[in-house]
């Protein structure tokens, strides 16, 4: 009994020493080792889940390549996923799980608008980085918030590259939007009112609707009544080939116009017949010709026997964005992270040669406009320089 | 007018599901929350039968409408009835069929996934213009075989012997027992009957609005809100309140704001309770079937 007296000290002092010095490293496996945490939040389930799916798989592909052949130096990098549904309050809820319980470094996510700007709240008060390979509405990077990047298009850049194509190249007068009434269809309203009267386009007719829908036939009406020749729908993709299908039932033949937001396969798949010809701009295509994007996609379909989405290509990015950043920081601390995130420059990855502005938007993105044909999104054109 | 045409199919569905929760409240005065599932695994089975198996619509339908009978069986087997033995407070059954729901629900988001799946129309989809106004085959398909279902129904209650059995349980359930009708078997037929109701109208409507495993819900509770304001325990008034609720929202989702379209269902909903809380289609409290 005395002997075990005379041990027991000791080690309950050892215990507590590693203890803390544990949670003061994070993580007590991490010693000697140089480990950096990625977070990763997105919706893998609900209606926007083949984004946040997409998005999972590509992060781990890169993260893979990254740790294979060293493109973040020595330090090994982890990712954490977590499933949001969508969901701005599950979403914030799974980002400090991610922060607490998996001391991640960085974040990666959210893909819905609303999630995103919940999401941030959290990061910024915890002071780390978080990098948004999905959301492209514009408040984002409006806020003030020093700690989010984009590495999606603004929707700003994609509507006024719509309404400019609807101009110049369709000759369209009277257009209509017809937008989700969530943060991210809202946002969209207003930039595509604010592009319409720049191009001078008159907006007969702008209803909303609210995510889960299932009738769009009244406010379709209302834009029929207005004699629109375009209707630009903001929101994603099972609403969207509804609203095609439901805009062809009713006898309304205008050209429909769509954001990065819904350009899925699953969109095509479901909008049937009636999606055909609808224009949208996005970041990335599959079928392209750049050897970069080439080698991406025999990659992603060698190891999920399917065809990369957007997000897939633009998470895909996003890694190695910080694989990069963090090769120069060398560190992991929070503000040394953030100032070479801001420095990035250089690279030319699948969706474009990132360069981050001021907001942390990146302004470097290729932006696509694209038409679904047959089974396929065609390029109509490429828009660079924004 | 276009608007009011639209409402059509709709309130041709929610007719439907309001009279499969009608025909289990007054058979057994039970409120079933697992209804508006019923229509989402109708909607399934038909997807299913449809792409594996290769029937036609008519025959998918069929067999969707036969397969959720049985299961509606099954609810009224081993939910209902060993409750009802143990004499459990009818709050409790309420609480069990809303655990059916959930668990119908989260057993199709487990085997379907959470993608939405396209049910191929039997119908052209193309619309057919009538004057100014245009409709769909597919809105003409459901509103007729929603009203041959209804026809269907009206002749079984009121012609055959178990139809008759299950009115007179309606009516009294302890006289009915009295006089040797088999409560139990007259209260499984009436969740069968329901959940067939349901199927039939998850099929209609999956053509137009996509299979989820989550359809159950929104359209559950409009057949339910359709139920009350028409009248609930009542069959032509749960008709009546579900073709109502179809056009109130189809008029006002475009002349006052889509936005708020389901706010002004609720709104509706209050309403009614408030002023006339048998229901806006029938005079006073009674139960009929």
């Amino acid at each position: 009994m005395s002997q075990g007296k005379g041990w027991g000290a000791p080690v309950v002092a050892l215990l507590i020493v590693c203890g803390l010095s544990a949670a003061l490293a994070g993580c007590s496996q991490d010693a000697g080792k140089k480990v950096i945490r990625i977070g990763v939040v997105g919706p893998e389930s609900g209606t926007a889940a083949q984004l946040g799916q997409g998005q999972h798989k590509a992060v781990q592909m890169a993260v893979d390549e990254v740790n294979a052949k060293k493109a973040a130096g020595d330090w090994q990098v982890e990712a954490y996923f977590e499933d949001d549904e969508g969901n701005p309050t599950k979403s914030a809820n799974a980002v400090n799980k991610l922060i607490q319980q998996s001391k991640v470094h960085l974040v990666i996510g959210a893909i819905n608008s609303s999630a995103t700007l919940a999401d941030m709240v959290v990061t910024g008060r915890a002071g780390i980085p978080q990098i948004t390979a999905g959301s492209t509405g514009a408040s984002i990077t409006q806020q003030g918030n020093k700690w989010i990047f984009r590495t999606a298009a603004n929707d700003e850049f994609q509507a006024n590259a719509l309404v400019r194509h609807a101009k110049e190249v369709l000759g369209l007068k009277k257009v209509a939007t017809f937008t989700a009434a969530d943060d991210y269809g809202q946002s969209g309203a207003k930039l595509l009112a604010a592009a319409a009267e720049k191009q001078g386009l008159q907006l007969v007719a702008s209803p909303t609707y609210n995510n889960g829908d299932k009738d769009f036939k009244p406010q379709l009406l209302t834009i029929k009544a207005g004699g629109a020749q375009g209707i630009f729908l903001w929101g994603l993709y099972t609403e969207a080939a509804l609203i095609s299908k439901q805009a062809r039932q009713l006898a309304i033949n205008a050209q429909l116009f769509g954001a990065s937001g819904m350009a899925a396969q699953k969109l095509i798949e479901l909008g049937g017949e009636a999606a055909q010809g609808l224009v949208l701009t996005q970041t990335f295509l599959p079928e392209s010709a750049n050897p970069v994007v080439k080698d991406f996609v025999a990659k992603y379909k060698g190891k999920y026997q399917e065809s990369p989405i957007p997000h897939a290509a633009q998470a895909y990015d996003t890694v190695y964005v910080i694989a990069d950043a963090l090769k120069r920081a060398n560190s992991t601390a929070p503000d040394a992270l953030r100032e070479a995130l801001a420095k990035t420059g250089g690279l030319k990855l699948v969706t474009g040669e990132p360069k981050f502005n001021l907001q942390g938007d990146d302004i470097g993105k290729y932006l696509l406009i694209t038409a679904i044909k047959g089974d396929k999104f065609e390029l109509l054109k490429t828009v660079t320089g924004n | 007018m276009q608007y009011l045409l639209n409402g059509l199919p709709i309130g041709a569905i929610y007719a439907l599901v309001a009279l499969s929760y009608s025909l289990i409240y007054t058979a057994s005065g039970v409120l079933n929350w697992s209804q508006g599932d019923m229509v989402m695994l109708g909607a399934y089975l038909g997807f299913a039968f449809f792409h594996f198996l290769h029937f036609g619509f008519t025959l998918a339908l069929l067999g969707a409408m036969l397969l959720v009978g049985a299961i509606g069986i099954l609810v009224q087997l081993c939910i209902l009835r060993p409750l009802r033995k143990r004499q459990a407070p009818p709050i409790n059954v309420v609480i069990a069929t809303l655990g059916v729901a959930i668990v119908t629900r989260n057993l199709a988001l487990a085997i379907w996934g959470p993608e939405a799946q396209i049910f191929p129309s039997p119908v052209s989809s193309a619309p057919l213009a009538i004057g100014a106004l245009s409709v769909t085959r597919q809105d003409l398909l459901i509103v007729a075989v929603a009203i041959l279902l209804m026809i269907v129904l009206h002749y079984l209650l009121r012609k055959t012997r178990k139809g008759k059995a299950l009115r007179a349980v309606a009516q009294d359930r302890y006289a009915a027992v009295l006089m040797g009708v088999d409560t139990e078997k007259s209260d499984a037929l009436a969740f069968a009957a329901s959940a067939a109701l349901g199927a039939a109208a998850g099929i209609l409507v999956a053509p137009v609005f996509f299979v989820t495993f989550n359809m159950g819900a929104g359209i559950g509770l409009k057949g339910f809100v359709a139920a009350v304001i028409g009248g609930l325990g009542n069959i032509p008034a749960a008709i009546a309140g579900g073709f109502f609720l179809g056009i109130v929202e189809s008029v006002a989702g475009g002349q006052i704001s889509s936005g708020y379209r389901d706010a002004i269902t609720f709104a509706l909903l209050i309403l009614v309770l408030w002023l006339r809380p048998s229901g806006l289609f029938l005079r006073k409290v009674r139960q009929r079937v």
